[in-house]
């Protein structure tokens, strides 16, 4: 249990070396014997309530050594020196600067915190760029572009055989479940899937596997559960991956735990479609269609593509369903789609929070300015004893610095949160932004074109969802 | 009487807890002592600084101790009251005896 870093950087700043061994021994000793009789918390506020009283006396005794200005790393510990002395002369001043400049900081950092976890990285996929939600547009009907409930199984079977540039495109429908368990059943958010969608985004389970193509082609019955629905509902049992999992009175078997930060419109349950999509009309729709760009290929090059595809199927099946009439089909990026909505307002607050910031500079500079009109007795006594222009304004940005560094540094002080997690807080239950891990490592690219998810022929075709 | 000025109220403690301590004199020991016989809980800071004073007058003297373990490796610096600081002691005791004399202070009298 050692005593606060800072605290001992701060002592040994400001007393001199013949003491100083002593003095830190001496604060460290204590501070040992405080550890095991008071406990660590009461311990450290002792030390430094200690290094924090002991400072001014020790700037006051020792501010008459004479210094030699020749430059370098001796300079600007003395001016670092001056510098914590006056702000100890002055400390209403300096904790006036210091906590505006923490406040202004700090509500940045909060801000951007929130901005960048909802809007510019929301998702925890190794190459967001890469993953696409395909949206419909049915300008016949009168439908606007959308990229919710909007596809059908022929249209996404479509996309799969005609869009190249596509790779491990899956689609899936979302419903209620129940997972039976000892207690009472309980009613889980479920996604249908036709693929694995863990391929399509690129990242690997937390646990167990993900579907198997065989899988996928039978329609088994699989499934997988989110991170945070195997925490906070399982206990985070390990021991569960592999065994049976019963869902709506049907035994299924658990595969694997979805990698934290995973979450497709909250679905906690994933399961395979248990029939083929082939079995749908084509005008079902209701399913979400995602897929990866190819290695080499772009959005642009999928959009051409898509666009050449809902011309094709306009010509084969526009007489049978009118809607196809100039219809159109999109792709967009997974990120762009979940958070169109929300760039507005995190574009907002980021300007506001800046202007915040502004305010906060100019506040600091007059505050500055002021005090600077009431050293000129101070700088001129400076200057009568020889000290250079150069000197002066180093010892005032020194100055400057200090408080600058002092308020940043707030946000390393005890009652300050230590992170910042916007996806836990704004959304904590139903949507994708609920979890949010650390990056995980790059998954190795797939590059099987054409890898379809897809069965044409279902043996259990008949088998109701 | 010697020309140099009265000893500080918090340099005779310094002194008197030095003395108080014989051999055992260190920063830690000489905190405690000052505490726990005055009940103020002052500053290692201070107390530095006051014996840095005090041997600069050559009224104590400091010799460097063996590093420890529990100290993070560092040595402690032992004081010890030279013969010097005896007689300022007993100077400013007598002097404040001298002032005393004769009367007492009662609670309450202003």
């Amino acid at each position: 249990m050692k005593p606060p870093r800072i605290a001992i950087w701060l002592l040994e700043l400001t007393t001199p070396p013949q003491y100083r061994e002593g003095m830190l021994g001496d604060l460290e000793e204590e501070y040992l014997d405080r550890v095991q009789t008071d406990g660590a918390r009461v311990a450290r506020r002792w030390f430094w309530s200690q290094i924090l009283r002991s400072i001014p006396g020790s700037l006051v005794t020792h501010r008459r050594a004479p210094r030699t200005h020749s430059g370098g790393v001796g300079t600007m510990t003395n001016d670092l020196r001056a510098a914590l002395r006056l702000l100890v002369r002055q400390p209403v001043f300096a904790l006036v600067v210091i906590l505006t400049l923490g406040l202004g900081i700090g509500a940045n950092t909060v801000v951007f915190s929130v901005v960048h976890g909802t809007i510019l990285d929301p998702f925890p996929f190794p190459e967001p760029d890469r993953v696409v939600g395909v949206g419909t547009e049915y300008l016949r009907q009168g439908v606007p572009l959308s990229f919710f409930e909007n596809a059908s199984p022929a249209e996404f079977l479509d996309i799969v055989a005609g869009v190249p540039s596509l790779e491990d495109v899956v689609a899936f429908d979302l419903g209620n479940r129940q997972i039976d368990g000892e207690g009472e059943a309980q009613n889980v958010f479920t996604a249908f899937w036709w693929g694995d969608p863990l391929r399509t985004v690129g990242m690997e389970p937390h646990l167990g596997r993900s579907f198997t193509q065989d899988e996928i082609d039978a329609g088994s019955r699989v499934a997988m559960i989110t991170h945070r629905s195997w925490t906070n509902r399982f206990g985070a049992d390990s021991t569960m991956v592999g065994g049976p999992l019963s869902i709506n009175g049907e035994v299924y078997t658990l595969v694997g735990i979805v990698p934290e930060g995973v979450l497709f419109y909250g679905a906690d349950l994933w399961t395979i479609m248990p029939v083929s999509p082939d079995v749908f009309p084509r005008n079902r729709r209701q399913f979400e269609i995602i897929g990866r760009i190819a290695e080499g290929a772009t959005l642009e090059q999928t959009n051409v593509e898509l666009e050449r595809l809902a011309r094709r199927v306009e010509q084969d099946h526009g007489a049978e369903f009118e809607e196809y009439v100039g219809w159109r089909a999109e792709a967009r990026t997974w990120t762009d789609i979940n958070v169109s909505t929300l760039k507005l307002a995190g574009v907002t607050l980021m300007g506001a929070v800046g202007f915040l910031l502004l305010l906060v500079c100019s506040n600091v500079a007059n505050l500055l300015l002021a005090r600077g009109a009431g050293r000129r007795s101070e700088l001129a006594v400076r200057r009568a004893l020889g000290a250079g222009r150069e000197q002066i304004l180093r010892l005032l940005l020194m100055e400057a610095a200090l408080l600058a560094v002092l308020g940043g540094a707030l946000r390393y002080a005890p009652f300050v949160p230590k992170s910042v997690d916007p996806r836990r807080k704004i959304h904590p239950h139903a949507n994708q932004w609920a979890e949010r891990p650390r990056k995980k490592r790059k998954s190795p690219s797939r590059t099987a074109v054409g890898c379809s998810t897809v069965r044409r022929r279902h043996p259990f075709a008949d088998r109701k969802m | 009487m010697s020309r140099r000025a009265f000893l500080g109220e918090f340099e005779q403690i310094v002194l008197l807890a030095v003395r108080r301590l014989k051999d055992e004199g260190y920063g830690v020991t000489i905190r405690r002592e000052i505490s726990a016989r005055t009940g103020r809980d002052v500053a290692i800071g201070s107390v530095y600084t006051t014996l840095e004073r005090l041997e600069k007058k050559a009224m104590v003297r400091s010799f460097e101790g063996a590093p420890t373990a529990k100290r993070g490796g560092r040595a402690r610096r032992h004081f010890e009251l030279t013969p010097v600081g005896i007689a300022e002691l007993s100077t400013s005791r007598a002097i404040l005896d001298r002032m005393w004399e004769g009367f007492e202070i009662e609670a309450g009298s202003a």
